[in-house]
């Protein structure tokens, strides 16, 4: 009798063994087929690291005597050349618009500025980081928008400026992030295109902003938008410290050379947008 | 001298009794395991730790794996095979906090030995294996533009076959070098199931 339900036993768990067994590989199948996938998806970041850092606190060059508290180093981002066809098409939606239309538009990348402080005195310190730039249009500069000096203080930069504390020794790493830098680009559109004051323009918040009024009275629709290719990073310290940074960049629309930083200048698309210099105040009414 | 006859009678069943257990052991081990043999599939997944000086800028991750293969014989599975691992770059600072991906896709061959249910076995791999981004450059571990390179790989394993005969467990390790990203070393294992038509 014992031998029997023994048997049946075993006959039973044969049958419901082979079930348990497929639904497990079934299962860990369609995981491994998902996580494939995604990984086949992924939107593979490229990384631009120029080699040489910012530094401030060291001699100034110019004036030996005196200490550079801010230095500046400029990126450009190595855009392939445009394409006859993508040349026709682009100058094709610039005539149906009525307003230019951008070789690099707003979502053609995403960018982040990945950016670490070192401190290299033996004392506590402070550091800005400002990033300002320029679209394939314009330069945004904001000393430009100063009037008279003694009077006038000039606009804030396109992303950064927040005081960081950094320890002496010390090391502090931050990052700009995708959005920062995408509404960066709208901000420098709204000032330039926009006719915006630069400080109504960078201080409220215009990330949702579909379109905008030119000077002219044309729409310029988000798909003209232009996005930064310029990147004008800045150092402001007051101890001896070294800015390095790099930028992360995901190319939605395969601009970017392969060669990134390494191209070949006569491939790369060289943009000469001119410093934006706003328009003169209406003169006053006595 | 009666027990003596007594006794005779016993040894010969104890000879046949050794006979019968030799046989029984003889044929156990001829047998092969119940296991069906022909196209077999795999998935696997396990840690990927690289080795020094690769291992300073990038982390253990994990991978999962897909493998096809087919046995022409209980000893000899010749395979192909598709796997990713997900690293965290620990390259000099910035970027912090990157992750990247390794994808890898080649041809094997394993050489089993089994002990009923339990095998072991010595594989070799050799393939192509991807990077998903340009993040180890900063350590010249890749190139410019650099995205795809050879990697070969050693390792061997355990296996065990389960009641049902079409299905069976194991435990891989493999020693990997690729080649063509500054031939930066790791050891991968992994757990994986497999299933053999």
């Amino acid at each position: 009798m014992a031998l029997r339900s023994h048997v049946l036993s075993l006959t039973a768990s044969a049958s419901i063994a082979p079930r348990l067994w497929t639904s497990a590989a079934l299962a860990l199948w369609a995981g491994l087929a998902a996580s494939l996938t995604t990984g086949g998806c992924i939107n593979t970041p490229d990384y631009i690291g120029p080699e040489q850092a910012i530094e401030v606190g060291i001699p100034d060059p110019a004036m030996p005597d005196m200490q550079l508290t801010q230095a500046t180093a400029q990126v450009f981002l190595p855009v392939r050349l445009e394409t006859e066809d993508e040349a026709m098409e682009r100058a094709t939606q610039t005539a149906d618009l009525g307003v230019e239309v951008s070789y690099v538009s707003l979502d053609d990348f995403d960018i982040a500025i990945e950016w670490t402080i070192k401190n290299l005195s033996d004392e506590d310190g402070t550091a800005r980081v400002q990033v300002n730039g320029a679209n394939e249009r314009f330069t945004y500069v904001p000393d430009l928008f100063v009037i008279d000096p003694d009077e006038d203080e000039p606009p804030p930069p396109l992303i950064g400026n927040v005081p960081i504390d950094v320890p002496a020794e010390g090391v502090v790493s931050g990052v700009f992030r995708e959005d920062e830098l995408r509404e960066a680009a709208i901000d420098l559109e709204l000032i330039t295109r926009g006719a915006l004051n630069p400080f109504a323009a960078i201080l409220d918040y215009h990330a949702d902003v579909n379109s905008f009024p030119d000077e002219a009275g044309a729409e310029v629709p988000q798909s003209a938008f232009g996005h930064l290719v310029q990147y004008d990073i800045i150092l402001i310290g007051n101890r001896h410290m070294v800015l390095e940074y790099n930028l992360r960049i995901r190319d939605q629309s395969d601009l970017l050379h392969p060669l990134l930083l390494n191209a070949p200048a006569e491939e790369l698309t060289e943009f000469m947008p001119v410093e934006f210099v706003p328009p003169p105040p209406p003169p006053e009414e006595n | 001298m009666p027990a003596a006859r007594h006794r005779a009678p016993r040894r010969w069943a104890l000879t046949l009794l050794a006979l019968l257990s030799l046989t029984a052991a003889a044929t156990a081990s001829a047998d092969p395991r119940h296991a069906s043999s022909g196209f077999f599939a795999e998935v696997g997944a396990g840690p990927v730790v690289f080795l020094p000086d690769a291992s300073d800028s990038a982390e253990l991750g994990p991978a999962v794996e897909l493998r096809f293969g087919y046995e022409p014989f209980s000893w000899l599975a010749v395979g192909a095979f598709a796997s990713v691992s997900t690293h965290e770059a620990t390259v000099p600072p910035p970027p912090v906090g990157e992750y990247f991906q390794l994808f890898y896709g080649g041809a094997d061959l394993r050489l089993s030995y089994l002990f009923g249910r339990i095998g072991v076995f010595v594989d070799g791999r050799v393939g192509i294996s991807a990077i998903s981004s340009n993040i180890l450059e900063k350590v010249e571990i890749i190139e410019p533009d650099q995205q795809f390179g050879l990697f070969y790989a050693a390792g061997a394993g355990v296996e065990y076959q389960t009641e049902n005969r079409h299905y069976a467990f194991g435990l891989a390790g493999q020693w990997v070098t690729l080649a063509d990203f500054d031939a930066i070393q790791a050891v991968t294992s992994r757990v994986y199931l497999r299933y053999t038509y």
